[in-house]
This record gives structure tokens, C-alpha cells and sequence, in this order.
């Protein structure tokens, strides 16, 4: 591969990783959003509430939708984790902010019952979410491969969508 | 890449929806919190007094303050008179429900019954105190509040004493 064709696979590569990174930022928010409907902690002040299943249920489809666009398990399964512990960090400082804002006293009480709710949701959703990674993952080359041979037929070669030449690569052998 | 993009539409999606929930949820938290906080149920001070100088019945006054942006109904107020931190005795007739509104505080006047013969002569000297709860409905807050009295009276002797 010449030198235009490894700048643009690593231009590929940048976006690709930009585009996992927004789609992870995304589903944090989801998975944080779903804490705050179902904890135990805010039970009293929000509503309305949801059931502990369908934050296991948000968690798991998270990790699948991670696993189906990752396309390596080594980074997979620490960003499902990381996943879970963003999200209950940011839900135990949706629980103790009022503390912050003045309207409650910034007690040792408060500050370790945060932490304790936050540490158990990351229990809760890691779970899930890690094996709906799993699951999205294994799910992603069989469908990727049956989309393929849909649309190139069964004796058309196999090549993976992010090794397929682009525009630039395409043209630089067409002038070679 | 289809199923990329695809994907990538439901993350967005889902992504959206959780940022909308969580913010939300933070409003309302806040608010109600700041409207549990802000109203309080305190002891007037001085009202104590003994209707009976044997210490068997004593009349008090709480002071019921809503500082908070809703109105609130108080019921079921039930305090426990305590000598010295023991049980004494407790308001047995039941607290009608009052109408508080907000910015406004009303007084009320609880009537004690001392019903523990064996610590009924100390009302005199004990230090005199009241716990118990009432619970707040607030306008527009599905959920009540339990609200818990804790109030220290200290020593009350007996009129002309």
C-alpha cells in the first residue's frame, strides 16, 4: 500500500474510533438515564419509576449495540465496563447534588450512601451490558457476512468493509 | 456498514432519550427536595404548660412553617412526650388534616395525655421532649413526606411552683 493509501486508512481509522466514541458517550447517557428512573435512592422524588428489569434490559442492549460496531473485543469489553462505571458515577452525582447546591447538608451520610447506590448500579448494569456486548459482537460478523453475500452473491471474494479500497485508494491503482 | 449505521441511529436514539430522562429527573429531584426542606414543624417555645398538677395531661403548641413553592396539607401530627428521654405519654386524639399554604404557617395546639403512672410524678423535674412525625401532602408532589418531629422542651414545673 502506498503512502496516500495508509494516510487514508488512517484517516478510516479515526473516524471510525470518533464514531465508537460518540456512540459510547450515547449510551452512558442511556444507562444513566435508566438509573435515575429505577433507583432505589431517587425513588421518592422522581417519577415516573421504572422497574429494575428495564435498566437491566437498557444495559443489555447497550452492550449489544456497542459489541455490534467494535470491531475488537480487546477494547469491547473495557468500554462496556466503562460504560457501566461512568453512568453510576454520574448517577451518584445526580444523588448528592443537592448537597452541592445547598439545599441539603454535605453530610458523610450522604456522601457514602452515593457512593454505595452508585457502586451497586455498576454491579447491576455491567453484567448485562458486558454479555450484550458478547452477544452483539459474535452477532456482528454473521450479519455483516449475510448482508454481504446478499448483495455480492456467494462467489464474490470476501473483503471485511473497513479493508475495502477507498475512493483515493481506488484511484491511485487506477493510475498505477 | 449498513448495520453500522443502523446501530449508530439506535445508539442516537437511546442516547438521546437517556440525556432527556436524566435531565428530568435532576429538575425534579431538586425541586422536590427543596420543597420537602422547607417546611418545618417546631416546637413554640414557652407554650408547654401541665393541665393537671399531678403531671397527667399538659397542652403544647407546634408551629407549622411552609416556606416552600407548593401548598401542603399536615396530617396525622403525632408527637410522644418523653421525661428524660422515656416514654411519657402522646397526643391520643387524632390530628385533623390542616391546610398550610405556601409562604403561610399556622399554629396548633396538641393536648398530651400522660399514660406511664410510674414516671408521671418526675413531670415536674425531668427534662421534657417530643419526637413523632407527621405526614405532608405538597400540591403537585405525588409522594408524601414523612416528616419527624424532634424537639427539646427542658424542664416545665408545675403552675405555682
Amino acid at each position: 500500500m502506498n503512502d496516500d493509501g495508509r494516510r487514508a486508512r488512517r484517516r478510516a481509522q479515526g473516524s471510525y474510533w470518533l464514531l465508537i466514541a460518540g456512540q459510547w458517550l450515547l449510551l452512558t447517557l442511556a444507562i444513566a438515564g435508566g438509573m435515575v428512573r429505577s433507583s432505589i435512592a431517587l425513588r421518592d422524588y422522581v417519577s415516573p419509576n421504572l422497574s429494575d428489569g428495564w435498566l437491566t434490559a437498557v444495559a443489555f442492549v447497550a452492550g449489544l449495540l456497542l459489541g455490534l460496531t467494535v470491531i475488537s473485543p480487546k477494547v469491547l469489553f473495557p468500554l462496556a465496563l466503562l460504560m457501566s462505571l461512568v453512568a453510576a458515577a454520574t448517577f451518584g452525582a445526580v444523588v448528592y447534588m443537592p448537597a452541592w447546591q445547598g439545599t441539603l447538608f454535605r453530610s458523610t451520610t450522604l456522601s457514602n450512601y452515593a457512593q454505595q447506590q452508585a457502586l451497586f448500579l455498576t454491579i447491576w448494569t455491567a453484567a448485562p451490558a458486558i454479555l450484550g456486548s458478547l452477544i452483539g459482537y459474535l452477532l456482528s460478523g454473521g450479519i455483516r457476512r449475510a448482508l454481504e453475500l446478499r448483495r455480492d452473491g456467494p462467489d464474490a471474494e470476501h473483503i471485511p468493509w473497513w479493508e475495502r479500497p477507498t475512493r483515493s485508494t481506488a484511484r491511485d491503482n487506477t493510475n498505477s | 456498514m449498513r448495520m453500522f449505521l443502523a446501530a449508530l441511529a439506535v445508539s442516537l436514539a437511546l442516547g438521546v432519550a437517556g440525556l432527556v430522562s436524566l435531565v428530568a429527573a435532576m429538575s425534579e429531584y431538586n425541586s422536590t427536595l427543596e420543597t420537602y426542606t422547607q417546611l418545618s414543624i417546631r416546637y413554640e417555645p414557652d407554650s408547654f404548660e401541665w393541665v393537671e398538677p399531678d403531671f397527667g395531661a399538659a397542652r403544647t403548641r407546634m408551629v407549622i412553617t411552609n416556606d416552600s413553592p407548593a401548598d401542603a396539607i399536615v396530617e396525622d401530627l403525632s408527637v410522644f412526650l418523653r421525661f428524660d428521654g422515656e416514654f411519657a405519654g402522646t397526643n391520643y386524639d387524632r390530628f385533623p388534616a390542616l391546610e398550610v399554604p405556601q409562604g403561610e404557617s399556622r399554629v396548633v395546639t396538641l393536648d398530651l395525655l400522660v399514660s406511664t403512672p410510674s414516671i408521671q410524678a418526675e413531670g415536674g423535674t425531668a427534662r421534657l421532649s417530643l419526637d413523632g412525625s407527621a405526614s405532608v401532602q405538597f400540591d403537585g408532589i405525588e409522594r408524601d413526606l414523612n416528616l419527624n418531629v424532634n424537639e427539646r422542651i427542658g424542664v416545665v414545673p408545675a403552675e405555682g411552683s
